[in-house]
């Protein structure tokens, strides 16, 4: 009787440690939802813009591995980049994106974000595909995640269907192949300087 | 009699060979997968390509029924090796050519196996649908 009873407690246990490793790694739904909602209410709550802009920042570094995108993008150049160039591009290309879209972000006044489908596959890919939609229209826009060791991370977005990554690869690309690294970053530097930073 | 069938077999198959794009079985190449949302306008034989230049053919498409999504089965120079985060997207020559599928190489250390999966996509996209879509649905201020 102990025994059985002792049996339950423990698988009783068991099932509640596997369920607080499940709470703890959200799924890439998850992930992807609690970024937007964070993003959505930062933007549109008071307060300078730029204090917001570094808010919003924040929450986005959490989710999405800029380091992963930054390989991605400047793919076979990557390899025989140096530490520091690497590094110097990860922090440029971030600040690149985030002084491109927060302007967009702060004025979307659209009604919602619907989520629409959740595609895990087996090998550690998934892909979240949501609709923004606008007082006028609705945009297809999937994110597509990586699991690391510390979670889902977001790596790409597509919208409709033209991936960020994939763009970006191509025209950085041309600039490496006639500039070199060094002058791709130098003009990431006077394009972040141009645009405005809050 | 014997003969001359035999000879005009050979020609048939130098001319499947030489003209058509039926590959012989031994020949070096290794299939990889990658699946679209739409593979719309593409098909089996297209070309696949990097940096303009031709590495391969589509050599099936078949529909996943499970996710409705669309599975291309294609045939590389078994020479070419492609980094896992390797970018799969279905082009058109020209404004109204035909499609194939362009393949941007990526960053990663691990190659995709023979057999792989290419796992970032981009699927065809209609440019006519895209621009009725902005033309009508979104306001013009």
């Amino acid at each position: 009787m102990t025994a059985q009873r002792s049996l339950l407690a423990g698988l009783v246990l068991l099932l509640w440690a596997a369920g607080a490793a499940r709470a703890a790694e959200p799924g890439p739904r998850a992930v992807v939802r609690e970024t937007i909602d964070a993003v959505l209410g930062i933007a549109r709550s008071e307060g300078a813009s730029a204090a917001r802009r570094d808010a919003a920042f924040a929450v986005v570094k959490r989710h999405f591995d800029f380091e992963a995108m930054s390989r991605r993008v400047l793919a076979t150049h990557w390899a025989v980049a140096s530490a520091d160039a690497r590094t110097r591009f990860v922090g440029l290309f971030a600040e690149l994106l985030a002084r491109t879209y927060w302007r967009r972000i702060a004025n979307y006044r659209g009604g919602s974000v619907e989520f629409v489908a959740e595609r895990v596959r087996d090998d550690g890919y998934a892909t979240v595909a949501t609709l923004v939609h606008t007082d006028t229209t609705a945009i297809p826009v999937d994110y597509r995640l990586q699991r690391t060791a510390t979670g889902w991370q977001a790596y790409d977005v597509t919208i409709e269907q033209i991936s960020l990554v994939r763009n970006y690869r191509g025209s950085f690309q041309d600039i490496v192949h006639k500039h070199g690294i060094a002058g791709l970053l130098q003009q990431m530097e006077s394009r972040i300087a141009q645009l405005p930073a809050e | 009699m014997g003969l001359l069938l035999l000879a005009g077999l050979a020609a048939l198959a130098f001319l499947a060979l030489e003209l058509g794009d039926v590959s012989p079985p031994f020949a070096h190449h290794y299939e990889l997968r990658a699946r679209f949302v739409s593979t719309s306008g593409l098909r089996e034989g297209a070309f696949v390509e990097i940096a303009g230049v031709r590495v391969g053919q589509v050599t099936a498409i078949d529909l996943d029924s499970d996710a409705y999504e669309a599975v291309v089965r294609m045939r590389l120079d078994r020479r070419l090796s492609l980094p896992r985060d390797a970018i799969a997207s279905i082009r058109t020559t020209g404004l109204i050519g035909e499609k194939f599928v362009k393949i941007t190489p990526g960053g990663a250390d691990e190659n995709l196996p023979p057999g792989g999966e290419i796992v970032d996509t981009e699927s065809s996209i209609s440019i006519e649908e895209l621009i009725s879509k902005y033309i009508f649905e979104s306001d013009s201020r």
